[in-house]
């Protein structure tokens, strides 16, 4: 059985080609539905939608580099009371699918009967710029697809994507790859586990080898990414270093939530912070105020952001979603996404890797972290 | 029969019918309770039915099984069932369902409290390939030789040399890393056994420590000095057989000799595993090795007021590998905690509550695999504290995101009140977990310590991120967080949880900038005043 097989690009329009395998899959009932990106009339942005007629897939777009939403929460909502209850197909970018691995296991999805379909991602802008570079009449995936051939450092792509170290996805049943490949005359369809060895074959399609480029250009592309990571987390280390940093770090703060409602892995439909432990009453203000003559309202922003932090840390996979819904454009990516690092580092544990990793709080070991103390 | 509620508390389920199981049977019966005791052989008298005799004396049946059967037998209040298994049971003290199987029927009782008397199991020595057991049929485990003595199989007075392996696999990682108590003075016992019926042959008891402790040692010292019997200290490597003859070979780390030893008979005396069957159908927690498991209560001191479940008791062998002895003694303890236990049903320890529909809404069941207890379930899609079996830890509130989770008396709300009121700039607070660190701090000497403010956990394992940056968020100066000793938690397991926490705090302030040295975590034990003294003095330093 062929584990990866390439595809014939028609029109230079590898997204269309990627839309005609999908509508393929439904036509034979492979799958019952599809969960797929889709461009709005307008252009200026893509919407989830679940598709179960072939036709409609005409203006999917599973290549539109803007992420308004993670699908790793629609999922979620799709699947936590009950798995599916008929095969759908995902398709996901690798921070969407990590996102939904970290999901099943707190409980809140179900990947039962779910075929993910995982596509290389290069990166994504921000729903603004997506827009901007529309209005421009330029199309955004041409935008970045020349730029990453042409090797340029993109300007518009969101903090979170340049820092990205996966342009792969991971754990999926099928994977469609760009990087490595003449995009405007071939793409990559490959197998990532027994359920998608089975629907290659049922596709029926022939294999015409494979790519050589590939597996160098994803590691090159990673080592970047990780260092510019690297340098992201020393600057910022720098930035916030001590409470006052910290403080005005997350000054403007409006306390609306955003970050929490966008974050994929803050699963709590109502937030701990929300709850009456954090009501005062009136006098409880202005003890607190006389302690130094100013307080800083709302109150308690830097321990939502704090408390938020250390619930979702170890299973932050670094989307940037929360910086992308933030109203005060607080650059909220590169302290979460360096918080989590180091806490992912302790316990060993790579969120979205592996379904079989625990997560590491609602774990513990006996015989580990011995220097507890003074001795 | 009597039914009602009322009549409940006066009716008690005893599972095994071995000495404990009998000795409570007859101790309750005494005191007028109802008693229903189930066996699931086909007669009562459980491991020790099948022992030639008792040490030290070598007491046969005749003198001390037979007759507490015959009593508990005669007494018209001990309802007697043998053929019986339990197959499920469900409640609170006061007030048990309980599911058994009879002979293959089914059948159901309500009763009060339960009495876990079902003994141990052999281990399975067979595991020691180099020892031959299963491939030679002259190698036996210490029951088997005894049987074949009773049934005269084996006749003493025709034998030449017996080699008895004490710790056959006991305190052996690859094996049974721990000591399962019983198994020495079984050695000495069949020692004895064989020499009192044949004192020209030759016993080799092969050891690694001679553990006869208390009165029992003079059993050793009679052996060695009046029967003359070859105390070899060393851990055979292997038996072998050599023209039809069994030999075992063992280096004598006394004379730092290898010795090779023929012999008619090897006794692998090994050692005894937890009956995990029964104990988990009855959610009691078992400790956290791999091997050999037996109830978490009996491996930490337990301290608390409530059984754990509550209603449910355990005695005998069920607890621990013991001798009859001793086992009489627990068996009458665990009679003594039931009645006083349904005296008075009203719940003692403070558990949490959840809001089902906070909790609904996020339903991660994290709560569930980290309480030591299973005492959280989803049932009818809703998650539940079984509260007969809860601790009140307060674990599972520090690790519950949506804040559904609340420890009665340790809450978030109460918690965070309590921070609000006493934590000024610059303090050292200092959460304390309730079982060892904190009832020091209420004899301390303040003096200079004005600056320290005490915070009781019920365990460290409740402390959560959210109560440090809370702290921090008041300026305080640093915190310390002190929990029992690894191996002495009195939860089991919260002093590991707390660990996690902590280290991932540490590292969230390192990377704030912030000296991960404000946040501190110790080991401190019951009796250490003067290390929390000290780290407390520490923290104030500069």
């Amino acid at each position: 059985m062929a584990k990866q097989i390439l595809v014939k690009v028609k029109n230079k329009n590898p997204g269309q080609s990627v839309n005609s395998l999908l509508a393929d899959l439904l036509h034979k009932g492979l799958l019952e539905g599809i969960l797929v990106p889709q461009i709005l009339p307008s252009k200026e942005s893509v919407v989830q939608t679940l598709v179960t007629e072939p036709e409609k897939l005409k203006e999917a777009d599973v290549l539109a580099p803007v992420l308004p939403v993670s699908s790793a929460q629609i999922v979620s909502d799709m699947t936590r009371v009950a798995a599916s209850p008929k095969p759908l197909g995902l398709v996901m970018r690798a921070c969407e699918i990590r996102a939904l691995v970290e999901l099943v296991k707190l409980k809140q999805a179900s990947l039962e009967n779910l075929l993910i379909i995982g596509v290389d991602c290069l990166g994504t802008y921000s729903v603004r710029d997506y827009a901007d570079i529309v209005s421009r009449k330029e199309d955004p995936i041409h935008v970045l697809l020349q730029g990453a051939k042409e090797g340029k450092e993109d300007p518009y792509l969101r903090s979170a994507c340049r820092v990205c170290e996966y342009s792969v996805p991971t754990s999926s049943d099928l994977i469609v790859g760009l990087i490595g490949l003449d995009w405007e005359k071939e793409v990559l369809l490959k197998a990532g586990s027994d359920k998608g060895e089975k629907i290659l074959a049922a596709l029926n399609m022939s294999s015409s080898g494979t790519s050589s480029q590939r597996e160098k250009m994803v590691s090159q592309f990673s080592q970047q990414r990780m260092k510019k990571r690297d340098e992201l987390f020393s600057r910022t280390q720098k930035e916030i270093s001590g409470w006052e940093n910290l403080s005005s770090f997350f000054a403007t703060c409006i306390n609306c939530r955003n970050c929490m409602t966008a974050c994929p892995i803050c699963y709590c439909k109502e937030c701990f912070f929300n709850s009456s432990t954090f009501e005062f009453e009136p006098a409880k203000y202005l003890e607190r105020t006389n302690r130094k003559g100013i307080l800083k309202m709302p109150t308690d922003t830097l321990l939502f952001h704090l408390g938020r932090m250390n619930h979702m840390a170890v299973s932050c996979v670094g989307c940037g979603l929360c910086e992308q819904a933030c109203p005060s454009n607080i650059p909220l990516l590169k302290i979460f996404k360096m918080v989590g690092h180091q806490v992912q580092e302790i316990f060993e544990y790579v969120p979205g890797r592996n379904l079989e990793e625990e997560i590491p709080l609602a774990v513990f070991k006996e015989d580990e972290l011995q220097e507890v103390g003074e001795e | 029969m009597v039914t009602g509620e009322k009549a409940l508390v006066h009716r008690v389920l005893v599972i095994g019918s071995g000495v404990a199981g009998l000795e409570v049977a007859r101790s309750l019966a005494y005191a007028d309770y109802e008693v229903c005791l189930i066996e699931k052989e086909p007669f009562l008298g459980g491991m020790v039915r099948r022992l030639n005799q008792l040490y030290p004396e070598g007491m046969p049946n005749s003198h001390t099984l037979d007759p507490l059967v015959e009593e508990v037998t005669r007494l018209g209040r001990v309802e007697i069932m043998t053929d019986t298994e339990l197959v499920s049971v469900n409640g609170d003290l006061g007030n048990y369902q309980v599911k058994l199987k009879q002979g293959g029927k089914a059948k159901e009782l309500a009763v009060g409290a339960l009495i876990v008397a079902t003994g141990l199991k052999e281990w399975d020595v067979g595991s020691i390939t180099p020892y031959g057991y299963g491939r030679y049929e002259r190698v036996l485990t210490p029951i088997e030789f005894e049987e074949k003595i009773s049934n005269e199989e084996i006749k003493p007075e025709d034998l030449k040399s017996v080699v008895i392996i004490n710790c056959a696999g006991s305190r052996d990682k690859n094996y049974l890393p721990y000591c399962s108590r019983v198994c020495c003075f079984i050695g000495l016992k069949e020692a004895k056994l064989i020499k009192d019926k044949n004192p020209d042959m030759e016993v080799y008891v092969c050891y690694i420590d001679m553990r006869s402790y208390g009165s029992l040692d003079s059993l050793y010292n009679t052996l060695k000095d009046v029967y003359k019997v070859n105390f070899i200290q060393g851990r055979p490597s292997k038996v072998k057989e050599k023209n039809g003859n069994l030999h075992v070979i063992v280096e004598d780390v006394v004379l730092g000799e290898t010795l090779d030893i023929q012999s008619d008979y090897v006794v692998l005396n090994h050692g005894y595993v937890g009956d995990e069957d029964t104990l988990s159908k009855l959610r009691i927690p078992l400790d956290s090795g791999d091997k050999g498991r037996f109830p978490t209560t009996y491996c930490n001191a337990a301290l608390s007021v409530d059984s754990n479940p509550r209603g449910i008791f355990i005695c005998g062998c069920a607890a621990y590998p013991k001798n009859v002895a001793e086992t009489l003694v627990e068996a009458r303890s665990a009679v003594h905690s039931a009645i006083n236990a349904l005296r008075d049903i009203s719940l003692k320890t403070a558990v949490p509550t959840i809001n089902s529909d906070i909790c609904a809404q996020a339903k991660c069941k994290l709560c569930l695999s980290i309480c030591p207890y299973d005492a959280i379930v989803e049932e009818e899609d809703k998650i539940k504290i079984i509260s007969s079996m809860c601790m009140g830890c307060g674990i599972c509130t520090a690790t519950c995101a949506s804040g559904a989770n609340q420890l009665e008396g340790f809450s978030d709300t109460e918690l965070y009140k309590e921070i609000e009121e006493i934590v000024e700039e610059d303090d050292t607070v200092a959460f304390l977990c309730q079982w060892s660190a904190y009832p020091l701090c209420e004899e301390r000497e303040r003096g200079d310590l004005k600056k320290v403010k005490f915070i009781k956990l019920p365990c460290s394992g409740r402390v959560s991120a959210g109560l440090i940056a809370k702290v921090f968020s008041y300026q305080a100066r640093n915190i310390l967080v002190a929990g029992c000793y690894p191996d002495a938690c009195h939860y089991n397991r919260g002093n590991f949880v707390a660990r996690r926490r902590i280290f991932a705090m540490k590292s969230l302030l390192e990377q704030f900038g912030i000296s991960s040295d404000r946040l501190r975590m110790e080991w401190i034990g019951k009796q250490e005043a003067r290390k929390l003294q000290r780290v407390l003095k520490d923290m104030r330093k500069g």
